[in-house]
């Protein structure tokens, strides 16, 4: 094959398409040693590879600069969602044996991703919706027995969860995205609860809110963020819990 | 010895062994450069954040295949890049609106004139006008510092085609940011030229 068959004249005046190609190594190594010592007598052909160089060192430092770090918003949907990850699998046993690389469900992590997006965006405005779920529930304050209409993540139907003191883990599967304040009402309620007790609200994310039983006695639990991927809180107080009435029946770190 | 004064691979083994902690500061260590590499692959940062997501807890399910022979980061780089792949491959299943093209005669910054980060700024820009099919393989060769023979790989196609269509981009790019000295002497020079006649020799030689 001559080097007319393959893509014309080969030579002054240069096809860039020629010398990117032989740049590139894709010309067969015949055709490449033929041409090289061509082009590098030719200073138009020698330019433009000068200037392939020149392109290929300035991707390369695109590669090497600094990272600029993800953006707030996506970071803290990311660690939401690794977090959410960590402790799933912290509560139950992985399903895929070693060495094989599960391959990971998109529009259920979307689904899931949404969820815990409109959770969080809606974390601010949640308080008075949680106040008309939850009040109707109160054993004792609501205002009527009929089913009260859930909002996404509620479940304050069920009934109080039985936790043991000694397997604090075991019960966070029942908590997690659970939005049953119980006599602390809604978020503020449990926001000057978690005062009380010493938590700065706006530094942690409730991950779930329950109304438990703890070794028999009635408390709620709260599930929170430590701001380690993770790591949890499990605060559970009693059901007074509120300002000057810390009421702290657990506070423990899990792993502690 | 703590979490965050392990290495990388221990924090890997930890994790593996149960360590909940482990994977945490792994991620701490490489989201940002990882979220660099997913953005620069996939363009859109909802999409990228998306992939970097799926990437990590993938890498966090299949701790237990990563080999100790290998980089930490490497192995991770690789996830990312995979899940970012996936991606793009949907997307070229889609049809879509091209982006726009940059003409032959776009005007270009004088080169000293610009800091490095501009200059990164231009180029990024620059190579982002590129069809996927030059922009990916260019990204992964010149960027992200991978071999043709393991863009072929990671691309699925031959070890030649990533050659050309790294050729075709380079060329392109040489034009866009100005530093062929007579770009329109000659009619193989970029821009449409770059897809087509050229395209079919380019296809003969690789034997396609």
């Amino acid at each position: 094959m001559t080097e007319e068959s393959r893509s014309g004249p080969v030579g002054p005046p240069w096809s860039v398409d020629v010398l990117a190609d032989l740049h590139a190594g894709a010309l067969d190594s015949a055709l490449s040693a033929q041409l090289w010592p061509r082009v590098n007598a030719d200073p138009e052909a020698r330019a433009v590879i000068e200037a392939l160089d020149t392109v290929k060192v300035e991707l390369g430092q695109l590669g090497a600069a600094p990272a600029a770090p993800m953006p707030a918003h996506l970071a803290a949907r990311f660690d939401a969602a690794l977090r959410t990850e960590l402790y799933r699998t912290a509560t139950a046993p992985p399903p895929t044996p070693p060495g094989a690389a599960p391959v990971v469900d998109l529009a259920e992590a979307r689904r899931r991703r949404n969820r815990r997006t409109a959770w969080g965006v809606g974390l601010l405005t949640a308080a008075a919706a949680a106040i008309a779920v939850t009040v109707a529930v109160l054993p004792g304050q609501g205002t009527s027995g009929n089913p009260v209409a859930a909002i996404p993540g509620s479940n304050s139907a069920n009934p109080p969860l039985p936790v043991d003191s000694g397997n604090l883990s075991a019960a966070i599967g029942g908590v997690n995205s659970q939005r049953d304040y119980g006599p602390l009402k809604d978020q503020q309620g449990l926001d000057k609860c978690l005062e009380a007790n010493g938590i700065d609200p706006s530094s942690v994310q409730t991950l779930g809110v329950r109304q438990v039983m703890l070794d028999g006695k009635r408390g709620v639990f709260a599930l929170l963020t430590t701001g380690r991927l993770g790591q949890f809180r499990v605060l559970i107080v009693e059901p007074t819990c509120g300002p000057g009435n810390p009421g702290r029946m657990v506070n423990t770190l899990l792993p502690s | 010895m703590t979490a965050a004064a392990s290495s990388d691979a221990a924090l890997i083994a930890a994790h593996a062994a149960g360590d909940p902690r482990a994977f945490g500061e792994l991620v701490r260590r490489h989201r940002d450069r990882m979220w660099a590499v997913a953005l620069r692959t996939l363009r859109d940062p909802e999409e990228a954040a998306d992939a970097l997501q799926e990437a990590f807890i993938s890498a966090f399910r299949a701790a237990g295949s990563f080999r100790a022979e290998s980089q930490v980061t490497t192995w991770l780089h690789r996830i990312v890049v995979n899940a970012c792949l996936d991606r793009v491959r949907r997307r070229q299943a889609r049809p879509t609106v091209p982006l726009p093209d940059t003409g032959p005669g776009e005007p270009v910054t004088p080169r000293d004139a610009m800091s490095e980060r501009e200059t990164r700024l231009v180029v990024q820009r620059a190579l982002n006008e590129l069809s996927d099919d030059q922009r990916v393989p260019i990204l992964l060769v010149d960027v992200e510092g991978y071999s043709v023979a393991e863009t072929a790989q990671l691309l699925g196609i031959a070890e030649g085609t990533v050659k050309s269509r790294c050729a075709r981009g380079r060329a392109k790019l040489a034009k866009v940011l100005g530093h062929l000295r007579n770009p329109d002497a000659d009619a193989n020079v970029p821009g449409d030229a770059v897809d087509g006649r050229g395209a079919t020799a380019r296809r003969h030689w690789e034997g396609q």
